[in-house]
């Protein structure tokens, strides 16, 4: 009865901090980009739950109602704001999403940013879902030149620059 | 390798900040009475949740997370459990290696899917036994950091008040988590 009773309390006192014990998720998206002589191709993929929690804030916390090219338009908006690529340290290239493809669980976008001219350097920034977690980490692996890299976006280190 | 160095940072990230790993793997260790003892349980614990991870990521298995999480928490509770009320912790490598099938299927979840949908399905080891390393490396880390001591306790008479409160800690922590987890079924 006694021990009932320390149960009892102890779960009161828990429950006074519920908001720290919420589940813990790994916070991260993850992306494969190559860099071809004049265009940056590749398809970055987020949790579905935590890219709509973003595009929600983004939209001012209203997402329900909109039409699908209204969605469509917002989801563009939100990765162009926050994935940027700049090419020979003066060009900001222009995002076009080929397509995007959801499932239960995540939602993966295909992208493309072309260049007028040959790329010699890539400056690469992603913020993509920053506002939501503090650990928040945007994994990418980079291809040019027959290399392979990976890069982790952070908070504290949202930019990465490549000399091809 | 940068791809598996990321990934096992991950992985130690995700123990060291992750409770409810935490919280089962406290009590399993506080009723540990030696190392030798607390090895087989670890073994278990590390195998089967390894096994998951792999059957995740071969496509085998895959289970829902709303259930998993709630399983995880009845874990907690469990083992909290069981410290107060079993006098002797025989074969309890049998209840650390069941779970272990649940907390892998917890830490695997969906990082699996998303590693396939951009990497395709020949790629994704590097990252995901990195990702493992990281959870074994935090699990140790953890062992060294409790087991010595509950070894130095291991006479004193207040052990089994120490561990008894504890455990009721642990039982009281893993009942909000799955009172939280069960309200918010998906």
């Amino acid at each position: 009865m006694i021990m009932i009773r320390h149960i009892l309390f102890n779960f009161f006192i828990c429950l006074l901090f519920s908001s720290s014990l919420a589940k813990h998720d790994v916070h991260i998206s993850f992306a494969e980009v190559e860099v071809k002589q004049n265009k940056v191709v590749g398809k970055i993929n987020f949790y579905r739950d935590d890219f709509f929690n973003a595009l929600k804030i983004f939209n001012g916390g209203i997402l329900k109602g909109l039409s699908s090219a209204m969605y469509d338009k917002l989801k563009y908006e939100y990765i162009k704001k926050n994935f940027n690529v700049m090419v020979n340290s003066k060009t900001n290239l222009s995002l076009q999403i080929v397509n995007n493809i959801e499932d239960e669980y995540s939602i993966l976008f295909n992208f493309v940013f072309r260049a007028e001219e040959e790329i010699k350097t890539v400056r690469l920034s992603c913020k993509t879902l920053f506002e939501l977690y503090d650990d928040q980490m945007n994994m990418f692996v980079l291809k040019f030149n027959n290399k392979e890299q990976s890069v982790g976006f952070q908070k504290s280190e949202s930019v990465f620059e490549i000399i091809i | 390798m940068e791809l598996f160095t990321s990934f096992f940072q991950i992985g130690l990230n995700h123990i060291l900040e992750g409770y409810d790993h935490l919280l089962f793997l406290l009590g399993l260790i506080i009723v540990a009475d030696s190392l030798r003892g607390l090895f087989p349980i670890i073994t278990a614990f590390t195998i089967t949740h390894s096994s998951t991870l792999i059957l995740s990521a071969t496509g085998i298995m895959s289970l829902n997370p709303s259930i998993t999480e709630a399983l995880i928490a009845s874990s907690i509770v469990y083992v909290g459990i069981e410290n107060l009320l079993r006098k002797e912790m025989k074969l309890r490598w049998l209840i650390s290696g069941g779970f272990g099938f649940i907390h892998g299927a917890g830490f695997s979840g969906h990082l699996t899917e998303m590693l396939k949908n951009v990497l395709g399905m020949q790629n994704i080891w590097s990252p995901i036994v990195g990702f493992n390393l990281g959870i074994e490396a935090g699990q140790v880390f953890i062992i060294f950091l409790v087991y010595p001591v509950i070894y130095l306790l291991r006479n004193q008479k207040f052990k089994v008040s120490i561990v008894n409160n504890i455990s009721i800690g642990i039982v009281a922590a893993g009942l909000v988590l799955l009172v939280l987890r069960v309200i918010s079924f998906k």
